[in-house]
């Protein structure tokens, strides 16, 4: 007599899909096709290795932060500190290395250890007080900036050879950051796909209370991904300052933490948790990459690069809704 | 002058909730509305308050009949219906919640001194003794009902008064406050349609009892003409016998163990289940008999008390704890507690076991689809598709789903709880998730299960504890669990055939 509703029309369905409903839900790909083939006849300059090599390298750091980010939000939480955790933990090392002439690689580590350090911090707070994940990183956004900004004015540089190696060095002709995001990319994916807290992070974003009740660590998995995420950060930091072979307290990383999240979105992760796949969080970067490259090379001015990006993200987020709604519409007629 | 119910008819798809269903009340009548869950008592108040539209059959209120029903309209006409669920905001005050979409305006502008006024004359005239200003939130729930139906008779010209269950989660106190109410309105010609669970209050303010089953009145008369026992005999089915009385098997060693256990609304309570026993707690909604089996599943923080397992204390909290120990739990609330509507069958029948199915922290996925086939194929899932989304099965196989996924990882337990583990569940899949609980107490399981559903204690329990605000008043084993013996514990009456041994709880 009590029928059980699904809320929300979020069940996708069971049987076969409509054609209709595999175009809206790979809408994001064929964005990304038309694009290509667009800006390839636009310019003979984009589809060239240079330039891909260029897409690549600047889609890297993005994507190292993208996938755990991806993760937190699945699970319902979500950090905005990440672009000044970028920026804290470049600046620290830069100045380890120049100040206090530490070697290359304990200036590194030190500034994922900062990272990692920055990411707890979040965590804590977030999965052990009733705090609302927003509040705390958007205060954290700010905090952590104006450590960098305290710890130095000036932009330490002059990083030396293996930072070089780090941010500009090839491996098998494909620069080195492109190497880690990749890496970072396919443990991001194993986690999800193939271990069991991977599981557990989808379970905590669809039915956090079921999960609870199922033995799922529900406080401590969020903690442990915000530890991810800032060590994520860290890294990015580094390799950030390693290409440029400086780190401007001021600059390096502002606004990084919204271009992050314009990628996961764009990918297909609900912002309400409990949705979204690693291979959409990669094309949701390479997505933005692409845009943004494009764009350049045909001498778009950057406000309009900023107009094309943001109506990329609320078209991407209509299609999903739409996607969403004509799946519930069909499984309602099939019904009847 | 009446309100008139004439062949009311209702179904869902194949199944008939409602089958001509008649019913008069007169104006100043209290008429009680009973009947075992699913009997379609809700069905029927949902039809007069417009919520649902009625396959056939008719409502006629003083004359004029009521066609195209919506909440709306039937407001309108006069029915008023007040939920379990209340709709007042919390964060308004008694004022803002009293005129909420309806302001009063001066200007443009509400008017806040116009307000104030009559929301004090409603609550004098209710007798509640709270300020017009206090936030709702801050009120007993007892107050916060009266604040309900005083809304309503400010914004209608109350006719039907329809009260769900309303002393379900009421202290005796506010219990007795409602019921002065209830006097009142009466006095002023209102019809009140009341619901409960509780029998021994409708013997005190009804005028009128009905008795819906399957769909039908199985009784219908004056209070002053009905015996107690008669009303529970036909609420039970008419029959006092067991329908299918599980065979008392032997037990084991003592699995679970309550010493001193006090948590929210109930206890302190001791108690002992063993090995290889179906422990069955029934009582009415705020019994505690849903508190008790969520305390000993680590969701609720024990007040006072020691759960042992096995013979050694549960220490630390939550659900993990408890699981680490053995303890899982069917939880009432499928949508709430337990489904992962947008994952897949695996995912939701597997989730607890991924990690000890995998191997140095990666899943092995050709032994996860052994479990599931074979879990699949012990609760008879249906459709035994492991990709299936969770939300896409029927309320049975949910449920199946849930239950599976305790079935799957038996050998780690020793202690099974579930709070009322076939709602909303159909009657095959019911009969299913009977023989699996049978079979994991065949196992050595300790099985303990909390239901507001007679029927189900007498068939799937071997012993029965009748709880009532908080307390066990009765113990039934085996022969004696039946449907009236039940009810008639559970309600206090006297007179009604059946043995009930009042076992003493905590001194």
């Amino acid at each position: 007599m009590t029928a059980t509703t699904v809320p929300g029309g979020k069940t996708a369905p069971g049987g076969s899909r409509s054609a209709i409903d595999l175009i809206l839900r790979s809408a994001l790909l064929i964005g990304l096709i038309l694009m290509v083939v667009f800006f390839t006849a636009q310019s003979d300059l984009f589809l060239t290795a240079g330039n891909i090599k260029n897409i690549a390298l600047s889609s890297a750091v993005l994507l190292i932060v993208a996938v755990p980010q991806a993760l937190l939000v699945i699970m319902g939480y979500v950090d905005l500190s990440v672009g000044s955790a970028v920026g804290l933990s470049g600046v620290v090392t830069g100045l380890l290395i120049v100040d206090q002439q530490w070697s290359w690689g304990a200036a590194v580590l030190a500034g994922l250890a900062i990272g990692t350090i920055g990411g707890l911090a979040n965590g804590v707070l977030v999965s052990y007080t009733r705090l609302s994940p927003i509040i705390v990183t958007l205060g954290t956004l700010q905090l952590y900036r104006g450590i960098t900004q305290f710890l130095r004015e000036d932009p330490p540089s002059d990083f030396g050879r293996g930072m070089a190696l780090l941010g500009r060095g090839l491996y098998l002709g494909v620069p080195v950051p492109v190497w880690i995001a990749l890496g970072v990319f396919a443990l991001g994916a194993l986690f999800l796909y193939g271990t069991a807290p991977g599981r557990h992070v989808y379970a905590i974003g669809v039915n956090t209370e079921a999960a609870y009740l199922s033995g799922v660590a529900t406080k401590r998995l969020p903690l442990i991904m915000y530890g991810v995420i800032g060590l994520a950060a860290g890294l990015g930091g580094v390799l950030y300052a390693a290409r440029l072979d400086s780190a401007p307290p001021g600059t390096l990383g502002v606004s990084f933490e919204l271009e992050v999240l314009t990628a996961v979105l764009l990918g297909g992760v609900a912002f309400s948790g409990g949705r979204g796949t690693m291979f959409g969080v990669l094309l949701g970067v390479v997505f933005l990459g692409v845009l943004r490259n494009g764009m350049t090379l045909m001498n778009v001015p950057y406000f309009a690069q900023a107009m094309a990006t943001g109506a990329a993200l609320v078209i991407a987020a209509g299609l999903d809704q739409l996607g969403q709604r004509t799946g519930m519409v069909r499984r309602v007629l099939r019904r009847n | 002058m009446t309100l008139s119910i004439r062949g009311l008819v209702k179904g869902y798809g194949a199944t008939t909730v409602l089958d001509g269903v008649d019913l008069d009340i007169a104006p100043g009548e209290v008429h009680a509305l009973l009947g075992p869950n699913g009997a379609g008592k809700s069905t029927l108040i949902k039809c007069i308050g417009g919520v649902v539209t009625p396959d056939a059959g008719e409502i006629v209120l003083d004359g004029a009949p009521l066609h195209n029903l919506t909440p709306a309209r039937a407001f309108e006409a006069g029915i008023a219906t007040i939920h379990q669920h209340l709709s007042l905001i919390d964060v308004l005050s008694v004022t803002e919640n009293l005129f909420l979409g309806q302001e009063a305006r001066r200007a443009g502008l509400i008017d806040r001194g116009a307000q104030r006024r009559t929301a004090d004359e409603l609550l004098e005239r209710f007798g509640l003794r709270v300020p017009a200003t206090a936030r709702v939130g801050d009120l007993p729930i007892g107050t916060k009902q009266l604040l309900e139906i005083a809304k309503a008779w400010h914004r209608t010209d109350v006719r039907v008064l329809i009260l769900d269950e309303p002393t379900a989660s009421l202290s005796e106190s506010e219990t007795e406050r409602l019921f002065a109410e209830v006097a009142k309105m009466k006095e002023r010609g209102a019809r009140i349609i009341y619901t409960t669970h509780r029998l021994g209050e409708v013997f005190r303010i009804a005028d009128r009892v009905t008795v819906v089953r399957d769909g039908g009145v199985a009784l219908s008369g004056a209070v002053a003409d009905l015996a107690p026992e008669r009303v529970v005999s036909v609420i039970s089915g008419g029959t006092g016998a067991p329908t299918a009385q599980v065979e008392r098997s032997d037990l084991g060693a003592v699995r679970l163990r309550a010493r001193g256990l006090a948590g929210p609304r109930f206890g302190p309570l001791d108690m002992e289940v063993r090995a290889g026993e179906i422990l069955g707690l029934y009582g009415v909604l705020g019994s505690g008999r849903s508190s008790f089996v969520e305390t000993v599943a680590g969701r609720f923080a024990a007040v006072e008390g020691v759960i042992e397992v096995d013979g050694s204390p549960l220490t630390g909290r939550g659900p993990a704890r408890a699981l680490r120990r053995g303890i899982a739990l069917v939880p009432s609330d499928r949508a709430r507690q337990a489904l992962w509507a947008t994952r897949s069958a695996a995912d939701n029948l597997l989730l607890p076991s991924f990690g000890e199915l995998g191997r140095l922290g990666l899943r092995r996925t050709r032994r996860e689809r052994r479990l599931f086939g074979e879990t699949a194929r012990k609760v008879d899932l249906q459709p035994p598709d492991a990709s299936r989304k969770g939300g896409a099965f029927s309320g049975g196989n949910q449920q199946k789903l849930v239950l599976g996924r305790w079935l799957a990882r038996a050998g780690r337990l020793a202690v099974l709880l579930l709070d009322e583990p076939t709602q909303g569940v159909d009657v095959g899949a019911r009969k299913q998730i009977y023989e699996v609980c049978r079979d994991l107490a065949a196992g050595g399981l300790a099985v303990v299960f909390a239901s507001s559903d007679a029927q189900e204690v007498q068939q799937l329990a071997h012993r029965a504890l009748v709880m009532d605000r908080g307390r066990v008043i009765a113990e039934l084993t085996g022969e004696d669990i039946t449907e009236a013996a039940l009810l008639q514990n559970a309600h206090q009456l006297t007179g009604v055939t059946g043995t009930a041994n009042v076992s003493e709880s905590h001194p």
